[in-house]
């Protein structure tokens, strides 16, 4: 509960107790621009996000949170270092590895939904199943769209849906492929208090219930607080980390970063 | 306003150079057209203007032919500073080259003071009776030479030796031309020798006009009397029709280029400023009036139309000095022609490639005025909801296919052609009408397998392709156009030339009948005869001249195991066998028979009786050969009848065969196949004709096919990029624009193929029905070329998706993620 700045330093080996490590950044660096115009997004972040854990990544606009996320999910390539999705290092992959891993081994939600508007809600759903040919597991399926509340949305297409059943159809279709990690950029951000509560309150429950590792992008320290860890950036380092956060507490820590 | 109207355009070049290119082909495409038009009439002109020079009046034969009387009276004119008697002589020269005689027309020469006469290029102009010169192509054909000596003949059989002296330059006229002699030579050939004229320079002074008023009251009635200027006219006039009626052609294919090339761009303009909402509404949030936001768009439709047809008229000039200059290279019978850049020919197209443009930008820019102004501060509307087709233009649509069907079946069965026409071209705008419904219909129908079977990627494509079907319509529309007329030209052009074929076997069933009547054939005939490539049967005939009914009649006999090898009609080919006579049908006039009246045929003291029945295109009285033996046991091998092979080139063939046989100096050389030759080769050049124009207008469509996918993927980047993230590789994602390209593309085919086939077989019937013997129209399916057609348009379709799914696959998977 308290601001442990810099205690995460590079290549530290997990330590007894701790949870095993789902996707781990090294070293991470990204540069945009060249010679006197580069301006460096990451300039060597290392941290762990561990297996079964809802992590938030917090920090000011700029402070570099987006390309990380942007980076360990495979959607980016970084300039130097690594990234570790499970044993698999993905900074050296090629675009079709990477491809791969984001359909079969990683799961997105976004901020605006981002739904495929011709295709229905269930056909969102499976999309990412479809992409890799692999058949739905059909009872998990059945648990989240019960889970969600979407029974009776299934057969809409996205126009057809508000904007908190969008993002609980975003959220089945990140899960329904048991994804290692989950990635969440700003999952509330275009949502109603009380639609962005129960999206939050899906997330926690996916870790809690089914084990899930999610890692979320957010500048709310109230959806923060959902999370089981903040990690704090800032200037494209790490600025610290907070356990078992409150959005009071969070606030603080963000205080102190623009001190 | 100006400053962000050049704005705007520089922002959007990339997008405006597909709309661009679009008119760049529509526009030079019609300059082309135009300029070699202009410049073949041009060139004719010149040509026929050059061989008349000096002329002030022609006295011309038109209900009667010129006497004698007629020439001492225009002689006698005192106008006249000049009067030649334009005279040919028809004769037959034996080139050393043939085995037999050929027609050689011979023009005297006159005095050539005032009037331009003959030029030669090599040798020079005859001064004795015994001596030519040849026109120089002619000369060239048959390999003959200055001082060469050739035998001409006349047809009563009187022979001269005469001594080429020189070639006439015949590089700049126009069709085949004479030999030329002196005049007194061309007497004694032909004393009664053909006057095609008499022209007369006028002296100094005396105008074309008085000259002619002069002439006129002197000479015969029932002749002509022109002005230099207006016989000039009246000349180029027989040989423009052609060309007019050929540029009236080109000019309905261009206009057919531009139309296809409108659609694409009003389409290209649509997407381009339904891409732009938020920028129109910010010009209107800043103050823009709904005029100014029109005129903005009309104006950068009028700069991209200028350019491109000003790119377009230069592409065209270009393209005809290619082709000009190809031609040249090619003998193609005709003279070079210069190229002929007339005022109409540069700016008609210019002109009419803007304003194309303009109307075709009218409809997108008063949808841009509709922008309401709040459109700018909303968040990121969604990317162009799907348009519902308006109902009053489907049911209007709906009534001009029913209308227009009805037209067309009307004008079938009533053998109408411009009713036929009317119907199809009302028909066709039904479709069009009805495209936003019947096309994604369609799509929906073709993408079901590839829905089923081609994963994700082909489902999203099959929706991806319905989701604004104006759109599709619109984008398919230019296609269909494009493949329905070159449907309708192949199924129609196919079935006349069945028909034509049908028709051609029945009256004339035998390809080619080889025959001497006075002479014998040689033993080496028949073999030499089958020698000759192309031919693929050869049946010996024989032929007697015996009385029937008091009249000498010629009887022919063929053995009637082989006859239906050479005789295209099975129908004769049956009734042929011993016992039975075939005969024309005016022998059977001639004999008073009808069908299966008995008839006997004497011959010394020989008897056949047979029974008559009619036939067409054989020989007067045709039996079997045992039914001949009867009549004339000893009767010799006269003759041939040959079938050829139909993919052979037939005047190859017909030379071939007329060259055969050296040894018989006359031999009849007859039969369908000249005619069948002729049509089929007027048939092949119609066809390439037509679909290599109407091609153009394919081509522009696919640019436009391409062009509204990479405004799609344009629009669609966000998907795009979701798609992405979640896993869809960059091989996926171009593979479902290639299936979203390939099924607009075969929508569009099958559509218009289906659409050629049924305009084809009415055209036909309109066209042809009535026309032929029996009233009969064959109605052909082109299989290989449709799917040919079918095949091009897929892989075009293909093709189009390339570009625009490059630039799909370039983007970046967290471009899902950014917000706006």
């Amino acid at each position: 509960m308290s601001l442990q700045t810099g205690e995460l330093a590079a290549g530290r080996l997990p330590q007894d107790g701790e949870p095993r490590t789902a996707i781990r950044a090294h070293e991470l660096r990204k540069v945009y621009g060249q010679g006197d115009t580069a301006v460096a997004a990451l300039d060597g972040v290392s941290v762990d996000f561990g297996v079964g854990q809802f992590t938030a990544i917090m920090g000011p606009s700029g402070s570099g949170k987006s390309t990380l996320m942007h980076c360990l999910a495979g959607l980016d390539t970084p300039t130097g270092g690594q990234v570790l999705l499970g044993e698999t290092e993905l900074t050296r992959l090629p675009d079709a590895e990477l491809t791969k891993i984001r359909r079969d081994r990683v799961g997105f939600v976004f901020q605006s939904f981002n739904l495929l508007p011709m295709l229905t809600a269930k056909d969102n759903i499976l999309l990412p199943l479809e992409l890799g040919n692999r058949k739905p597991d059909q009872q998990w399926l059945d648990t989240l769209i019960d889970v969600l509340g979407l029974e009776d949305r299934l057969t809409h297409r996205p126009s057809e849906l508000s904007g908190g059943q969008q993002q609980r159809v975003a959220v089945a279709r990140a899960l329904v492929g048991r994804p290692e990690v989950v990635f969440a950029d700003e999952p509330t951000g275009n949502l109603d208090s009380r639609s962005g509560a129960e999206v939050l309150g899906f997330l926690r429950r996916s870790v809690r219930e089914f084990g899930q590792t999610v890692v979320m992008v957010t500048h709310d320290p109230l959806a923060a607080s959902y999370a089981d860890r903040v990690v704090m950036l800032a200037d494209g380092k790490l600025a610290g980390e907070l356990r078992q956060p409150t959005p009071e507490s969070v606030l603080d820590a963000l205080r102190q970063l623009g001190a | 306003m100006r400053r962000s109207i050049l704005s705007s355009l520089r922002a959007h070049v990339g997008r405006l150079v597909a709309a661009c290119l679009a008119i760049v082909l529509g526009v030079g495409f019609g300059s082309l057209a135009m300029i070699v038009h202009s410049s073949a009439s041009h060139g004719v002109d010149e040509t026929i203007g050059a061989q008349y020079k000096g002329v002030d009046a022609v006295v011309y034969p038109d209900q009667a032919t010129i006497s004698p009387a007629d020439i001492a009276n225009v002689r006698k004119l005192p106008q006249a500073a000049s009067v030649i008697t334009l005279t040919t002589a028809y004769m037959e020269v034996s080139y050393p080259d043939l085995v037999r005689p050929t027609t050689l027309p011979i023009d005297a020469l006159y005095d050539t003071t005032h009037i331009a006469g003959p030029a030669t290029s090599s040798g020079r102009l005859p001064t004795a009776t015994n001596e030519i010169a040849l026109p120089a192509r002619a000369a060239a054909k048959h390999k003959v030479t200055v001082g060469q000596s050739l035998r001409i003949s006349s047809y009563d059989d009187k022979s001269w030796n005469a001594t080429v002296v020189g070639l006439i330059d015949d590089s700049k006229s126009v069709g085949t031309s004479s030999a030329v002699a002196t005049p007194a030579a061309v007497k004694i050939f032909e004393p009664g020798a053909f006057v095609r004229g008499i022209a007369i320079a006028a002296k100094p002074g005396v105008t074309q006009q008085q000259l002619a008023d002069a002439a006129g009251p002197v000479v015969s009635k029932g002749l002509e009397t022109f002005t230099g200027a207006g016989f000039i006219e009246h000349e180029v006039k027989s040989y423009t029709n052609g060309i007019d009626v050929l540029g009236g052609v080109f000019g309905m294919f261009a206009v057919i280029a531009l139309f296809v090339a409108c659609l694409v761009i009003s389409n290209t303009f649509t997407i381009v400023i339904a891409q732009r909402t938020r920028e129109m509404a910010l010009l209107r949030c800043v103050g823009a009036s709904r005029r100014q936001v029109f005129s903005s768009v009309i104006a950068e439709a009028s700069v991209v139309g200028v350019i491109a047809s000003a790119i377009g008229v230069v592409f065209g000039v270009a393209l005809s000095a290619l082709g000009l200059a190809l031609s040249r290279e090619f003998d193609w019978g005709i003279p070079p022609l210069p190229l002929h850049l007339d005022p109409s020919s540069v700016f008609l197209p210019l002109l009419l490639g803007t304003v194309a443009t303009l109307v075709a930008a009218v409809v997108p820019a008063r949808r841009a005025t509709k922008v309401a102004p709040l459109a700018a501060l909303r968040p990121e509307a969604a990317p162009a909801a799907a348009s519902k087709a308006g109902v009053l233009r489907l049911i209007l649509g709906f009534l001009l296919l029913l209308g227009g069907g009805l037209l067309l079946a009307a004008g079938a069965v009533s053998h109408q052609v411009l009713v036929g026409v009317a119907g199809g071209a009302i028909s066709f705008l039904g479709i069009l009408a009805v495209g936003s419904l019947l096309v994604p219909a369609l799509i929906r129908v073709i993408g079901a397998l590839p829905a089923r079977s081609g994963g994700v990627p082909a489902r999203i494509a099959v929706a991806n392709a319905v989701r604004n079907p104006k759109r599709t319509a619109a984008t398919t529309s230019a296609l269909l156009i494009g493949v329905t007329l070159i449907s309708l030209t192949c199924v129609g052009i196919a079935s006349v030339r069945k028909t034509f074929d049908v028709s051609m076997d029945g009256q004339y069933p035998v390809d080619l009948m080889v025959t001497t009547y006075k002479e014998k054939m040689p033993a080496s005939a028949e073999q030499q005869l089958r020698d000759i490539k192309g031919i693929t049967q050869v049946v010996p005939v024989s032929q007697v001249l015996v009385k029937s009914g008091g009249q000498e009649v010629q009887v022919t006999g063929i053995d009637p195991a082989k006859a239906g090898s050479v005789i295209h009609n099975p129908e004769a080919a049956a009734k042929l066998k011993p016992g039975t006579a075939l005969l024309d049908r005016s022998t059977m006039i001639m004999l008073k028979l009808e069908n299966g009246s008995p008839l006997t045929i004497v011959s010394g003291q020989h008897k056949l009786s047979v029974t008559a029945q009619q036939a067409t295109g054989l020989d007067p009285i045709t039996v079997s050969s045992s039914d001949l033996a009867k009549l004339a046991p000893t009767a010799p091998v006269t003759g041939f009848w040959l079938a050829s092979d139909p993919k052979a080139d037939g005047s190859d063939v017909i030379d071939a065969v007329d060259q055969s046989i050296p040894t018989v100096k006359d031999l009849s050389v007859t039969g369908g196949l000249a005619e069948r030759t002729s049509y089929t080769k007027i048939f092949d050049v119609l066809l390439i004709v037509g679909v290599g124009l109407l091609g153009v207008s394919v081509l522009i469509a696919l640019v436009g096919v391409g062009n509204t996918l990479s405004l799609s993927v344009l629009e669609r980047t966000r998907e795009n990029a979701l798609l992405r993230a979640m896993g869809l590789s960059r091989r996926q994602l171009r593979r479902m624009l290639a299936v979203e390209s390939l099924l607009m593309a075969l929508v569009a085919a099958g559509l218009g193929i289906v659409l050629g086939l049924v305009y084809g077989w009415t055209g036909t019937s309109a066209l042809m029905g009535g026309q032929t013997v029996d009233g009969g129209v064959e109605y052909a399916v082109p299989g290989t070329l449709l799917i040919i057609i079918a095949a091009v348009a897929a892989v075009a379709g293909l093709l189009a998706s390339v570009l625009p799914a490059r630039r799909a696959a370039k983007v970046a998977p967290a471009g899902a993620l950014a917000t706006e």
